[in-house]
């Protein structure tokens, strides 16, 4: 076949809408992510639901949709001879989201079904199990070895950045659920604060801590440790690079390059966990909004049309690179329930009732405490390894929502 | 290869590994000294044998050759250009001619050479996926795990003649009980990461796992001191094919502007904005520097079974100067420092007291887990490979159909197959590439969504089929026996 009857056939194939699940075929799949954390997306229909209330005998204000997992270890991945089992209140009908289950099983199930106020249990769909990555047990590696000194090895600088005062203000004024942070959290020298939540009070409970030695929460550092840590993937705009080539007589030979460090760089990002050693604390956050769209829904991201996937679901995923903008998240984060009810429906059809546009967020923050001092910025039930490492997985409170300077709007 | 296009990003891609990795590496393990056993191994996959193997490819790739060298060419007579271009443009030249006329130009493909090679014992060949998927995240879809595993030995053993005795686990990614769809393949061994405890395991199923060794590792791939971000390395992100003229970079230069990979690379890592010349032969001294102090950090490990697999395009492609290091690894370490270096087959010959146990779930990736493959920027991906995997099982259990059926069915599992390369949530979470990566997922699914909807209602078009056929032509000789999926 000729190139060009190819290149014409081609067009037309790849124009085709893809469209995959049958809205009668309810499906649950689960995907191991790491140790004791697991992805599940599940597409259920309202005829499964109306037959599971009716076994229960209720309606649907008396019922919960709940992902229950079952904990196995290595011999059995029979439901019947679990370990354990941990419920978690979801939402919708095809939807997904991230589980931390609070151990670190080897093999772990899962089943989507209702719960009644009696406990009792209906099951809908069931995903086989899945073994899930281990906790590592390998010795902490040994410290890196300094380049050598001759001959003299300069590696590339890692981009900067023009960094902007930090405006304790604004980052307050994003937060109107904590209105009562103190503003000398942000540049305390001896103090920081660590909220917990209150139960049946609105507002969080400020609880100032004493730090052992002097500290400064300051941006910059974060902000470089943010650079030269994980976040390889970072791309400046060309303008952000401080340092132009020099003046000479000749073209420079390095006319616009792209920042690198040697081809190690890229291949390490997926690999390598090289945070910094010489920041008090490193943090690195990932804000994801999920939702779905109605029919004959449009939605815009700070003025860019979002191109929905199959199904009208959309995925917006934001790293968050400055610390103005990480540690607000991360406070809330630390606030927000471990798996908490997310979803935040923005418009509904009024004659049908069916959501046109619902959203969930959730935030992904990673760090490294090199200075113990700043543990007691860690909600309770974080862990930490013996490298400092932590990770903290939360859905995000509709408060929270468009808090990093996202702009969303529905149009019909 | 995209026969509906001139050239390629996929393919100018393809060419520069071949000219910078692949010929340097059949180079390289020609030249080894004869020893009893094969001292490197080397996993080819599926995907990279059959673009080796596709009919257009020699043409194709000669004809890049001519235009590469025709540029340097051009750039060696511009007195314009700096002397230290111009001496690089004509080294690169030289280089490109002697590789290809060495190993090419006699009318074998590069399986052939690999094979040959093999053969010879001068290096044991394995294989991976068929795409290179990521096997764990097919836990609940043994029908795409096994197609995975299943054609990508068959692919091997098609193009190489031989049966391999190692399978890479792609990214290094293995969970409990995959070893039994391996044993389907008679496979005697595989990677893992190192998660502690002993290098080498038996599975209950007597295939054994080697654990890699990640001190040694990180001395070349860490981010910040590995060997190769070393300033006197060739820099590997700058081409010059950005700064010729329409004219000169020719089908180099996309219609939009944008330019296609070349590999016109003047410049050295340097350490600074400003880029310096790029220095072979100080760069050569400065491998040999690395050379002898990775020997070092090797003999100061003692009498250990140290396993050490990297990706093979680093040596080369990405890092200039790898070949090179290798070489001088092997050499040094052989005659000074009294080292064994064996491929793993032959070394796990001779270890026979094994204990028997499963490794641990684990990849090579980020704290060894899967959360760079399945995370929030690629779980979108997997709910619609489950679908087209049920989608492809029903068809394969309806099987025997008829012959323009089985076509059919035959593409619907290449679209598939293609739609499930680790590469694409690999550059998803990388980032740099996403939109790239994108687009071949929604292209491949697109397809196979485009086929079954034919399927579906008896309407096969032959002329459609016959373009999706030419379109992503791998895998030529699928074998879709049901049995081979659905066993127990």
């Amino acid at each position: 076949m000729a190139f060009d009857a190819l290149s014409s056939l081609s067009d037309v194939i790849d124009s085709q809408e893809i469209k995959f699940s049958a809205p009668h075929q309810p499906n649950l799949m689960i995907l191991p992510v790491s140790p004791g954390r697991i992805h599940a997306h599940w597409a259920l229909n309202p005829e499964l639901l109306e037959e599971g209330r009716q076994v229960l005998g209720v309606g649907d204000e008396e019922v919960n949709l709940i992902l229950r997992t079952y904990n196995f270890g290595s011999e059995s991945t029979n439901f019947a001879e679990a370990n354990s089992t941990k419920d978690f209140p979801v939402e919708g009908l095809n939807n997904s989201g991230y589980f931390d289950l609070q151990s670190t099983p080897q093999n772990v199930g899962a089943v989507v079904g209702l719960k009644n106020a009696q406990g009792h249990f209906r099951p809908l769909v069931r995903a086989g199990s899945v073994a899930l990555p281990q906790p590592s047990v390998k010795p902490a590696p040994a410290p890196s070895p300094e380049p050598q000194p001759t001959p003299p090895v300069s590696r590339q600088a890692n981009p900067e950045v023009a960094l902007n005062a930090l405006n304790e203000s604004a980052i307050i004024a994003r937060l109107p659920r904590l209105s009562n942070l103190p503003e000398e959290l942000l540049k305390s020298p001896n103090e920081l604060a660590f909220f917990k939540r209150v139960d049946g009070e609105s507002l969080p409970e400020a609880d100032i801590v004493q730090l052992q030695r002097k500290v400064v929460l300051d941006e910059s550092e974060i902000h470089d440790a943010i650079i030269s840590g994980n976040c390889k993937e970072l791309k400046l705009p060309a303008d952000a690079a401080t340092d132009k080539p020099a003046a000479s007589d000749q073209p420079p030979a390095n006319a616009e390059l792209p920042d690198s460090a040697g081809a190690s760089e890229l291949f390490a990002s997926q690999w390598a966990d090289s945070w910094d050693t010489h920041s008090p604390i490193n943090l690195r956050a990932e804000l994801t909004i999920n939702g779905k769209l109605g029919v004959g829904m449009k939605l815009a991201l700070g003025g860019k049309l979002i191109t929905p996937l199959p199904g009208g679901q959309f995925k917006v995923v934001r790293k968050l690179s400055g610390f103005a903008e990480v540690l607000p998240l991360f406070i809330t984060a630390g606030m927000s329930p471990v798996n908490g009810s997310n979803a935040l429906e923005l418009a509904k059809d009024a004659a049908t009732g069916q959501p046109l546009l619902e959203i969930h967020a959730s935030v992904s923050i990673e760090g490294r405490i090199n200075d113990e001092s700043y543990l007691k910025l860690l909600p309770p039930d974080v862990p930490v390894d013996d490298q400092g490492c932590f990770s903290l997985h939360r859905a995000m409170p509709n408060g929270a929502l468009l808090l990093p300077g996202l702009s969303l709007i529905a149009e019909a | 290869m995209r026969p509906e296009l001139p050239i390629s990003l996929e393919e100018c891609w393809l060419y520069e590994a071949v000219t910078n990795c692949y010929l340097p590496l059949l180079e390289l393990i020609s030249s080894l000294p004869k020893t009893i056993a094969p001292m490197l191994a080397v996993s080819l996959s599926p995907t990279l044998l059959e673009l080796w193997s596709h009919p257009q490819f020699a043409e194709r790739y000669a004809a890049h050759i001519d235009r590469y060298t025709a540029i340097l060419e051009r750039e060696e007579n511009d007195a314009s250009l700096p002397f230290q271009r111009r001496e690089l443009a004509h080294h690169y030249r030289q280089r490109a001619h002697s590789l290809h006329s060495e190993f090419l130009s006699n009318g074998q493909t590069l399986p052939d050479i690999w094979a040959s090679l093999a053969r010879a014992g001068k290096v044991e060949l394995l294989t991976t996926a068929a795409t290179h998927a990521f096997l764990p995240a097919y836990q609940q879809t043994p029908l795409s795990r096994r197609l995975q595993i299943q054609v990508g030995v068959e692919t091997f053993e098609a193009h190489t003649g031989l049966k391999p005795t190692g399978f890479w686990l792609p990214e290094c990614a293995y969970y409990p009980g995959l070893e039994n769809d391996l044993a389907e393949v008679d496979v005697e061994w595989f990677a893992v990461e190192n998660m502690g405890g002993p290098t080498i395991r038996e599975c209950p199923n007597g295939i054994r796992a080697i654990a890699r060794n990640g001190t040694l590792s990180r001395k070349v791939w860490d981010a910040r001191v590995g060997y190769p971000g070393n300033a006197h390395y060739r820099e590997f992100h700058h081409d010059a094919v950005t700064e010729l003229s329409a004219e000169q970079a020719g089908l180099y230069r996309l219609p939009n502007g944008d330019s296609l990979p070349l590999g016109l690379k003047y410049w050295r890592v340097t350490g600074s904005n400003e880029k310096d010349w790029y220095d072979a032969s100080q760069a050569r001294i400065q491998a040999e520097a690395d050379a002898a102090d990775f020997v070092s950090a090797l003999d100061s490990v003692g009498d250990e079974f140290i396993f050490l697999p990297f990706d093979a395009e680093l040596f080369g492609h990405w890092w200039h100067e790898g070949p090179h290091w290798l070489q001088e690894v092997l050499i040094k370490g052989q005659t000074a420092n009294a080292m064994d270096f064996a491929s793993p087959t032959a070394a796990l010959a001779a270890v026979e007291e094994v204990p028997v146990e499963q490794p641990a779930a684990s990849t090579w990736g980020r704290r060894s887990d899967y959360s760079f493959w399945i995370n929030n920027e690629t779980d979108w991906i997997y709910p619609l490979l489950q679908a087209a995997d049920r989608e492809l099982g029903y068809w394969l259990e309806a099987m025997p159909v008829t012959p323009l059926q089985h076509r059919a069915i035959q593409q619907l599992t290449r679209e598939l197959l293609l739609a499930q390369a680790s590469d694409w949530p690999f550059m998803l979470r990388a980032g740099a590439t996403a939109q790239y990566a994108e687009e071949r997922l929604r292209r491949h699914l697109g397809r196979f969504q485009f086929l079954l909807r034919q399927l579906r209602q008896d309407t096969i078009d032959l002329e459609t089929l016959t373009a999706l056929e030419q379109l992503d032509p791998i895998f030529p000789d699928l074998n879709l026996e049901p049995d081979l999926y659905f066993q127990a």
